[in-house]
């Protein structure tokens, strides 16, 4: 720790460098003034850990050094110790308004003045801790926004959202799923208008936060209904659905802007731009259909979001269960 | 051998009292010349402020040589004289209080 006291009086400075360095400190540097101080202190390439200033001394006296000290880059937080012979109220008030952190008066014990050094060491240490800390912190957070940050068009796994899955598992899903079981099955694109102004303007996190909260409004609209969604990127989310009933896109787009808007989600980012759901086409999979179709004709209703979104039917009945038309029905159906 | 913090610090403390005696012998001349203008009492208020400097310096360090009387004796003088600077005619009393701080430096000094 290097210390820079500061007193007029040269037997002063000789029994604190004797004191402190009975304490363990070696790094002293002396002056006789604040003048010189001053001069110490704008050509040290580091600054001084820590400041023993006399107050009273001729010229500017230390408590006017304390204050032009702390007003310097790098000594805001530099532990500033005064010594004074007097110990009246207003020197010490003056001093610590001035941003001393502490005072020893003369005639002092060494002990005691090597006690708050220590105390100051530690002060400094801490703040260099934490100053480490916050730089790691700040490092893990510029590394997160970097791991999070994802292009536009980008598909993005939400996670901690009721039916929401990757892009790739929800194609391996739909790859998986038997004939059968893609019967009564409804593929919908889902775009939410407006994300992209986020996307821009947001960090990645916050967006990242902010497409969690599209899900899940999506996901409470689709409430009561067996569903996977998945976000595919450019703003759209693929629906799959599967059981009979009818499915109104209308009312989808207003449950989930509604839910949305209750969630208060674009609070705080600024009013970029108004979020909306808009569906396209629903496309039922009809039991002739593979797998490999299947994942086809969701990214069709991906590709027909952006090509017609104003043209589609708005409500889409999904037929019954394969589990209704049995297994020699469907053979019957094929054959 | 590491010395403990306590010893290495009277260590230092002996080492500089040669200084300390010197400068206290300083002071006195310095004190008495004071003394002098003011009883001479062409310029009083140089003449305390110079008492006071004196005092202040005498009562910084005089305990840590081993002087804790002449320290205490030294502080009441700088307070005392800073008082009476502080008033229009300066007052009075304040010759026996620099007289009284002489006999004590000069207790010092002599030993």
């Amino acid at each position: 720790m290097r210390i820079l006291a500061v007193d007029d009086d040269e037997m002063i400075l000789e029994i604190l460098k004797a004191s402190l360095m009975a304490s363990g400190y070696h790094a002293i540097d002396t002056a006789m003034s604040a003048p010189e101080a001053m001069a110490k202190i704008e050509a040290s390439s580091e600054p001084y850990d820590c400041l023993l200033l006399d107050i009273q001394m001729p010229g500017m006296d230390g408590i006017e050094l304390c204050a032009w000290i702390k007003r310097r880059r790098g000594y805001a937080s530099t532990p500033v110790i005064m010594v004074t012979a007097m110990s009246e109220r207003s020197f010490i008030q003056r001093a610590f308004a001035a941003g001393a952190t502490d005072y020893v008066t003369k005639p002092f014990d060494p002990l005691e003045l090597g006690t708050r050094v220590g105390l100051a060491h530690r002060l400094v240490e801490e703040g260099a801790r934490t100053r480490e800390k916050a730089l790691e912190a700040r490092l893990l957070r510029d590394q997160m926004e970097q791991d999070f940050r994802v292009a536009w068009s980008d598909p993005v796994t939400v996670f901690g959202v009721a039916g929401a899955i990757g892009q790739v598992n929800l194609e391996n899903y739909l790859l998986q799923m038997s004939r059968s079981g893609l019967f009564s099955t409804t593929v919908l694109a889902v775009r939410v208008d407006g994300l992209e102004a986020y996307h821009r303007a947001l960090t990645p996190s916050d967006f990242y936060f902010l497409l969690a909260d599209t899900a899940e409004a999506l996901s409470t609209a689709l409430r009561g209904r067996e569903f996977f969604l998945s976000y595919a990127g450019s703003g759209a989310f693929v629906v799959v659905i599967h059981g009979p009933g009818v499915i109104s896109t209308e009312e989808l787009e207003f449950a989930a802007s509604g839910a949305l808007e209750l969630m208060g989600a674009t609070e705080g980012f600024g009013a970029l731009a108004e979020l909306r759901y808009r569906c396209g086409d629903p496309h039922r999979i009809g039991v002739m259909r593979s797998g490999t179709s299947a994942v086809r004709t969701m990214h069709a209703a991906l590709a027909q979001l952006d090509r017609n979104p104003a043209d589609r039917s708005g409500v889409v009945e999904a037929a019954p269960r394969a589990a209704s038309m049995g297994l020699t029905g469907l053979l019957r159906k094929l054959g | 051998m590491m010395q403990n913090p306590p010893t290495a610090y009277f260590d230092a403390i002996e080492a500089l009292r040669p200084r300390f005696r010197a400068a206290m012998s300083e002071h006195l001349d310095n004190l008495e010349d004071a003394l002098d203008a003011l009883l001479d009492g062409s310029d009083i208020r140089s003449g305390l402020q110079r008492a006071i400097f004196i005092a202040h310096r005498v009562s910084g360090t005089a305990a840590t040589f081993g002087w804790p009387a002449l320290g205490e004796i030294a502080r009441e003088t700088e307070e005392a004289l800073a008082a009476n600077l502080a008033l229009p005619d300066f007052g009075d009393g304040y010759l026996s209080r620099i007289e009284d701080l002489v006999e004590a430096l000069d207790e010092a000094v002599g030993q």
